[in-house]
């Protein structure tokens, strides 16, 4: 078989194997895992000091997961959730340490994920064990009074309808 | 580098499969090569300037347009965004509105114009193809030779999308399909703090605008869930057409001279956008191939805040970093990159791996990994981790996403502070 045969049969084999590899049609709803990101934000916002107060940007955000993640149908019918808010902290709370005292804060159950970008910005991630949310509070440096900056992100679920 | 000369075949055929970069359609049909059709409009130019263009009557315009489009692309090809910026801001109110009436090809395509300009005249724009492509679907619905139904398919395909620049729900910054190229904005031009530029990588062309999972789908979420004291604008773009999968190694997206062409159009749409928002932080995401694009670019002239490659090819040789800009680069351990990054042999690979920049940062893209038995499995998930690095899916590619977003948030107040 010439060279080029084998190379086209070994790519078709690739690609097909790539988008029949894809997550199942079963697994979580979206509203399920919308709600294990509002539980794991809720979370975190307890985990603020005293006299914190919490405004959502708008209501979570619902979009189409990638065709990689979706199912072999592709990704109607699938989506993710995003929540942003900010966390606007008491006078004179220091939000470097606040960040940094967050995993400590919120115990068992959730996990440092690392953050490949290195920026002024004071900055944590968090992961909340058994729901796959990840969860970022960052430092808004420009705004006065002091305030964080909260965005999770679900898993991907499927949009029921 | 050394892995690549030590298994050139491997890296050659790994090659033919890693740019497949899998989860996008084919190009579409309406796509000519480059040189293809510059040739066909150099020949038949003729000479018109911006200056014509404030002054001609509208009648006079409308003859231009249809006796002589290369006229037209002749102004586009040889305008200097600062120029043009220029000469926008001389024209009265009602000259521009004109224009973008008259002439909304050019003025939707033309670089260092504002950004809300060329997306109201690329709307106009739209309108008129969308009339165009109304008369052809009906004509070849009646014909009796029936046409294709990939042929139909691509037509109505590209009408929905017009459909929806027509109604305001996409904003088109740039639209050429004779020349393989289109640019999509997403955000508010006047509440921009940063500028996000997307350059997707192999198989990418004007249908993946198009279709169910779009390859816009990275910037907008970056738009949509933008740090709000850091609200960014994003463009993703087509500058020129990209690779293609082939199993011809000679001619396929292993040939990097398709991606380094692409890379002169990608310079000047980037001086355009500096031109119109001077001074704000740019980033530069680039996905495989798309990461010559950005390369070539630069070799071009054009600058960045930042340049982030995900799953990149690097660089052809020859290339070299530009002070001042940082550079980072991510991808998986398995990455199906890794089998040939660093290798060229004249136009076919990248003589410079990603992670081979000078002080270049490396990311780690957060996926848990498996081991896999053989080497289709291995190859398959190779492919899979690659694509993933493109995707707007926070479920399947969320460490990179919020990590480039934060990065975002982290030059906007660089630059202000």
């Amino acid at each position: 078989m010439p060279a080029r045969s084998v190379a086209a049969t070994v790519l078709v084999g690739t690609l097909a194997l790539s988008l029949t590899a894809c997550a199942p049609a079963a697994g979580p709803t979206f509203d399920a895992v919308r709600a294990q990101s509002e539980e794991a934000v809720t979370e975190v916002v307890a985990a603020m000091p005293t006299g914190s107060t919490y405004t959502a940007s708008g209501d979570p955000t619902s979009t189409p997961c990638g065709t990689g993640s979706a199912t072999v149908d592709g990704p109607r019918g699938t989506a993710f959730a995003t929540i942003q808010g900010q966390v606007t902290l008491p006078g004179a709370a220091d939000a470097a340490s606040i960040i940094a005292d967050l995993p400590t804060a919120l115990g068992d159950g959730w996990a440092v994920e690392p953050v490949g970008i290195d920026v002024d910005l004071a900055t944590v991630r968090l992961n909340r064990a058994g729901s796959g949310v990840s969860v970022d509070i960052t430092e808004r440096a420009a705004d006065a009074p002091v305030a964080l900056d909260i965005l999770a992100v679900s898993s991907c679920g499927r949009v029921e309808r | 580098m050394l892995r690549a000369i030590h298994l050139p075949t491997a890296a050659l055929a790994a090659a033919a499969m890693v740019f497949a970069l899998g989860s996008h359609a084919p190009s579409a049909d309406d796509e000519r090569p480059v040189p293809q059709v510059r040739a066909a409009l150099a020949s038949s130019v003729h000479q018109l300037t911006l200056d014509d263009i404030a002054t001609l009557s509208h009648a006079q315009l409308t003859a231009e347009v249809a006796h002589s489009p290369a006229a037209l692309q002749s102004i586009l090809d040889s305008t200097a965004p600062t120029v043009a910026s220029t000469w926008w801001g001389g024209l009265t109110l009602a000259t521009r509105a004109q224009l973008v009436h008259d002439v909304p090809d050019l003025i939707g395509a033309l670089d260092g114009l504002p950004a809300e300009v060329r997306v109201a005249a690329n709307r106009v724009g739209a309108r008129e193809r969308l009339g165009r492509l109304d008369v052809l679907l009906t004509g070849l619905v009646t014909h009796e030779d029936s046409p294709s139904a990939g042929d139909l398919e691509a037509l109505e395909r590209e009408r929905a999308y017009l459909t929806k620049v027509a109604l305001g729900l996409v904003q088109l910054y740039l639209y050429n399909p004779i020349r393989g190229s289109i640019v999509e904005m997403a955000g508010d031009p006047a509440a921009a703090t940063g500028i996000l530029f997307v350059v997707p990588g192999t198989n990418a062309s004007i249908a993946t605008f198009m279709n169910d999972d779009p390859v816009t789908s990275f910037a907008n979420w970056q738009v949509q869930h933008a740090d709000p004291s850091a609200p960014i604008l994003a463009f993703t773009v087509l500058a020129a057409p990209m690779p293609q999968i082939s199993v011809d190694l000679a001619s396929g997206p292993q040939n990097n001279t398709i991606a380094t062409a692409a890379g002169a159009d990608y310079a000047r749409i980037v001086k355009g956008i500096d031109a119109a928002f001077p001074g704000l932080p740019t980033l530069s995401y680039e996905h495989s191939a798309g990461s010559q694009v950005g390369s070539a670019a630069e070799m071009a002239g054009a600058r960045f805040t930042a340049r982030f490659l995900a799953a990149g090819v690097g660089a052809t040789d020859g290339y070299t970093t530009v002070p001042g800009t940082a550079y980072y680069a991510t991808q998986a351990k398995d990455d199906i990159n890794r089998y040939y990054a660093g290798f060229q042999m004249g136009d076919i690979g990248y003589g410079i791996g990603p992670e081979e920049f000078p002080g270049i940062t490396i990311v780690d893209p957060g996926f848990s990994e498996k081991p896999t038995g053989t080497v289709t499995a291995m190859l398959a998930e190779g492919l899979t981790l690659h694509n993933r690095l493109f995707s707007g899916d926070g479920s399947a590619n969320g460490t990179v996403l919020k990590d480039v977003r934060l990065l975002l948030t982290s030059l906007a107040d660089e630059s202000s502070g």
